[in-house]
């Protein structure tokens, strides 16, 4: 192990490589940052150029994007509350509480440096346990993979939302968006009304850009006189305060970063899935749940920590049996294979110094994420001291043409305003919007898992409990979704809920 | 924009009430095994329920719209802003393939500012800067097929 | 105020008639092409179509002198890609990488297009279907897993894609040709061949008919043994997996793509185009990519291509109303 890292060190320092990776980094900060704008995009845009690299510069420049992309992403999260990929969305709000209370510096300087941790600590367990990671995700059925993702809808029912009730319709709200389109049982088309563009469902990026970004933008301009919130961010001081509020939650940091892995290495599980399944277990473990949702730090460094370390454990079903962790590693195989590298237990055999070289360069990205994420922060932060009236509209044009790139379709810019404005009424009236995009995102994992269980199973609900690591799954789901249940079962129904 | 919980959650009973209509015609599996219906009738029927309990909570609490605001809204000059901002998205999806990103883009900038009380010069200026770059990004760097509408670049 | 909102406006229109009018691009229309081509896959960057799709672009640039963009216009399962391909205009600058899923979607009713919307221009690639079990199972041939079929219907069970998809009618056809019910071995519906070979290892199901090489790293790991290749000929990779013809057995199956151009387009465009193509499938660029793809190449050209089409289009209704997945 130790000759395979020093080799691949040695083929890490040349020049050119470390010229990619420079390159790399900034291209991962720009597209992570700009709404709309996806690792996965930044991965498929780099296919053509992979046509011609050497197959380590094209599997490096992948890591290094997607690292930087997914920390990126969190900086329009907590300066205008967009997230910039869809793994910030589980801490969107409690990031632009936060900066609301002026704290933007802390709430920043968190984000760099638990992303570079998390991805740190998905990098060493990468070295050291892939082959047997991957032997374990491979016992994952439906069962399995039903329960885990009814563990991470939990974590909207515990958004330290002001009515449970409201936080429970709006889950329903998203889990009902997921629904539209052909149904994996039949091939029927639902709710599409003749449309083709729905036969897929409604795209959640531009959903998820419409429910946050847009209906801020709304409340901004209807809002008298744009007031807007936001006060004047210096980022000189990102990293003042991080290392007490780091401190204080390093428990949280080891428990997110292994999550994180776990469910990287779990193929089809990506790391906004592990962004949310960290919030909800953050919230289950927190001495201060209340302010889940209302601006707690705790949640950022847990999630922001998952998403992280979730990319590395991508690669390791990826790389150990050619099934992909999630989207990004999909395009990663093709890649292998097209380079004249076959995936599988070969690889590690045949290619050992490539292989080490990965992980190596995940090393690196994360170590570079801090100085480069730093400058990524204060240049955007920059931005914010442009005028109000001027930067809302260019937000605004971001928001379009970001929704519009997801899939080059104008009815997914429609989509952004249709959601933009249902968001801004939910609002107003105290339901909340993050729970919306989690039930779009876990929906299609819970319905489809159900429902193969039970094709499989000729309906048989037993087995959902029998098996081994379903039953752990499911007492670990049911008790979590419990908690905030207890309260409303046993308080009087005298008194409605308080709202803001 | 705050209506009452009462009519909100009234809302949602219908919406429901909706959704499980609308999956009355759908197949089933073998053996009459409930197939792509399942999910949306449970969806459906739990936001009737919870629709429900927020509308009774928010008649127990004589929760109410506020009417002031609603009357007033053609008056409110926020609103007439936030107004803005639907149209010219609107605008922009039904005419961008013909106008192209570069027109129809700055155009929209550019009302929104101007609505916004940026000096219209300054507006105009940052407008068409600011939109060629975005133009520049996506379309070239990115190759996001923006539409070039009466434009060639 | 108001004169600087009219003076402001005014600026702002003159600005914009000024770039519209600079430099007006070579007004006279020369021969095809005399600019940039789009090239529509419908489904997302980075998948094996989008992949063959940015390869077959490269190559058609060089051929053709102008450059070839890669538009991906996903969404609806295909359907709208394939439908913004049929109905963008009939230049030639506007072609489509179509899949198998073209001779499908319709007969589903989740699209009225049909392969008649289109003017075939070259058929590039096809991937046959396999059968593929895990390598703990009993079954070491097909004639075993078959009689098993047989002796004990409904209770192994398929997966590698979801219900009505292509693996799915390649399990539905080898059994119909083999004498056995369609739901003898029922279909249980995946996300994709990778879900569905996960499941098959971890023995959720006992069978997956995607492609063998979606499973080839599984194979090489020593998880996965193939039974059956759904092809004319035995697989170069995989010579010791027999047809399903050898077998007895007179069915192929397999997800193909190829390229087309709107229905309507003028003839000698047409031929422009399926020259350059044709150049493009032959050169050793395109073949060694295919093969470390690793994609099947099956090459036709358009009029071989147009009947493939028809063919494939009477097989999938056939097959696709037995299964009771036509609407």
């Amino acid at each position: 192990m130790i000759e395979n890292i020093q080799a691949a060190l040695v083929m890490l320092t040349s020049w050119k490589l470390l010229l990619t990776i420079t390159l790399c980094s900034i291209f991962g900060l720009f597209v992570g940052a700009v709404p709309g704008l996806t690792a996965t995009m930044a991965a498929a845009l780099l296919v053509p150029f992979t046509f011609f690299m050497e197959p380590l510069a094209a599997l490096v420049s992948i890591v290094t994007m997607s690292a930087m992309a997914i920390f990126a992403g969190d900086i329009p999260a907590a300066l205008v509350r967009i997230p910039g990929t869809p793994s910030s969305a589980a801490y969107t709000d409690d990031s632009y509480e936060l900066t609301k209370q002026g704290k933007a510096e802390l709430v920043l300087g968190v984000d760099v440096i638990t992303s570079a941790m998390g991805g740190l600590m998905g990098a060493v367990i990468l070295m050291t346990a892939a082959p047997l990671l991957a032997e374990v995700a491979l016992t994952f059925t439906s069962f399995e993979y039903f329960w885990l993702a009814a563990l991470g809808l939990s974590a909207t029912v515990m958004i330290a939302s002001i009515s449970p009730l409201k936080a429970g319709l709006a889950l329903l709200v998203g889990l009902f968006f997921s629904t539209v389109g052909v149904d994996i049982t039949l091939g029927y088309p639902r709710f599409t009304f003749g449309i083709t563009e729905l036969l897929n469902g409604v795209d959640f990026i531009p959903a998820m850009i419409g429910l946050f970004g847009v209906s801020e933008i709304l409340r901004n301009m209807a809002s008298a006189h744009l007031k807007f919130p936001i006060t004047a961010v210096k980022a000189e001081n990102i990293f003042r305060g991080v290392a007490e509020t780091l401190w204080k939650y390093k428990v949280n940091i080891g428990r997110s970063g292994l999550l994180g892995t776990f469910i990287g290495v779990l193929p089809g599980a990506g790391a906004d899935i592990a962004a949310w399944i960290a919030y909800a277990v953050s919230r289950r473990f927190s001495k201060e749940p209340e302010k889940f949702g209302k601006g707690s730090i705790e949640s950022i460094v847990d999630a922001g920590t998952a998403n992280n370390s979730c990319l590395a454990g991508d690669w390791v079903p990826a790389l150990v049996f050619g099934i992909p962790g999630d989207s990004i590693t999909a395009i990663v195989i093709g890649v292998l294979y097209m380079k004249g590298l076959r995936p599988g237990p070969m690889i590690f055999q045949e290619q050992p110094q490539l292989v080490y070289a990965v992980y190596v360069s995940f090393i690196i990205a994360n170590i570079l994420m801090v100085p480069f994420g730093y400058l990524a922060i204060k240049v955007s932060s920059t931005m914010l001291r442009v005028p109000r009236n001027i930067l809302m509209s260019a937000i605004l044009m971001f928001c379009i043409v970001g929704s519009f790139a997801i899939n080059n379709s104008l009815f997914d810019v429609g989509t952004m305003l249709a959601m933009g404005i249902l968001g801004y009424f939910f609002e107003a009236n105290g339901i909340p919007v993050a729970p919306i995009v989690l039930g779009m995102v876990l929906g299609p994992i819970v319905e489809q898992n159900f429902m193969v269980s039970m094709i499989k199973s000729e309906w048989d609900l037993t087995q959902f409990f029998t098996r081994p690591t379903a039953a752990i799954l499911a007492v670990l789901t049911i008790l979590t979704w419990l908690t905030p249940v207890y309260p409303i079962l046993f308080r009087r129904f005298s008194r409605a809920p308080s709202r803001a | 924009m705050k209506i009452s919980d009462t009519v909100v959650g009234a809302g949602f009973v219908a919406a429901g009430a909706l959704i499980f209509a609308g999956t009355l015609n759908y197949p089933t599996l073998e053996a009459g095994h409930p197939g792509p219906s399942l999910f949306p009738r449970i969806l459906g029927g739990l936001m009737a329920v919870f629709g429900g309990l927020v509308s009774l909570l928010g008649l127990r609490a004589r929760d109410v719209t506020d009417e002031v605001a609603w009357l007033r809204l053609h008056k409110n000059p926020a609103f007439i802003n936030a107004l803005v901002v639907l149209a010219g998205v609107l605008a922009y999806i039904f005419l961008v393939e013909h106008l192209g990103f570069l027109i129809m883009g700055a155009l929209v900038i550019f009302t929104l500012m101007w609505r916004l009380q940026v000096r219209p010069v300054k507006a105009a200026v940052v407008a068409i800067v600011f939109n060629t770059l975005v133009h520049f990004l996506f379309a070239k760097v990115l190759r996001v097929p923006l539409p070039l509408g009466i434009l060639w670049w | 105020m108001r004169r600087w909102i009219s003076s402001g406006l005014i600026l702002f229109l003159s600005a914009l008639v000024l770039v519209t009018t600079l430099p007006a691009p070579a007004a006279a229309q020369a021969k095809y092409p005399s600019r940039p081509i789009q090239l529509i896959c419908p489904w997302a960057a980075g998948g094996g179509t989008d992949r063959i799709a940015r390869m077959v672009a490269v190559l058609l640039e060089k051929e053709l002198g102008q450059p070839v963009t890669v538009v991906n216009r996903t969404g609806g399962s295909g359907a709208v890609g394939h439908t913004a391909g049929a109905t963008a205009a009939p230049d030639g600058y506007t072609i489509t990488i179509v899949t198998v899923e073209l001779a499908m979607m319709h007969w589903m009713g989740l699209t009225p297009l049909t392969y008649r919307e289109f003017t075939p221009a070259v058929l590039l690639n096809i991937d046959p279907a396999g059968v593929q079990v895990a390598a703990t199972s009993e079954w070491k041939t097909l004639k075993q897993l078959l009689d098993y079929v047989k002796a004990n219907p409904g209770k192994p069970k398929a997966s590698g894609t979801g219900k009505g998809g292509i693996w799915d009618l390649a399990r539905a056809g080898m059994l119909k040709t083999a004498g056995i019910p369609i739901d003898a071995m029922p279909w249980v519906p995946s996300t994709g061949a990778a879900t569905g070979l996960q499941e098959l290892v971890a023995g959720g199901v006992q069978v997956v008919t995607a492609s063998l090489v979606e499973g080839r790293p599984l194979i090489d790991a020593g998880k996965v043994r193939p039974l059956a290749h759904m092809a004319d000929k035995r697989d170069p990779a995989f010579p010791d997996v027999p047809t399903l013809k050898e077998q007895g057995i007179n069915w192929t199956m397999g997800a193909w793509r190829g390229i087309a151009l709107p229905k309507g387009t003028p003839p000698e465009i047409v031929a422009v185009m399926e020259k350059a193509l044709d150049k493009v499938v032959k050169s050793k660029e395109f073949v060694d990519f295919m093969n470390k793809g690793p994609f099947g190449i099956l090459y036709k050209p358009a009029a071989e291509f147009g009947k493939f089409l028809a063919e494939q289009d009477e097989t999938m209704g056939v097959l696709m109303k037995e299964a009771g997945l036509t609407r």
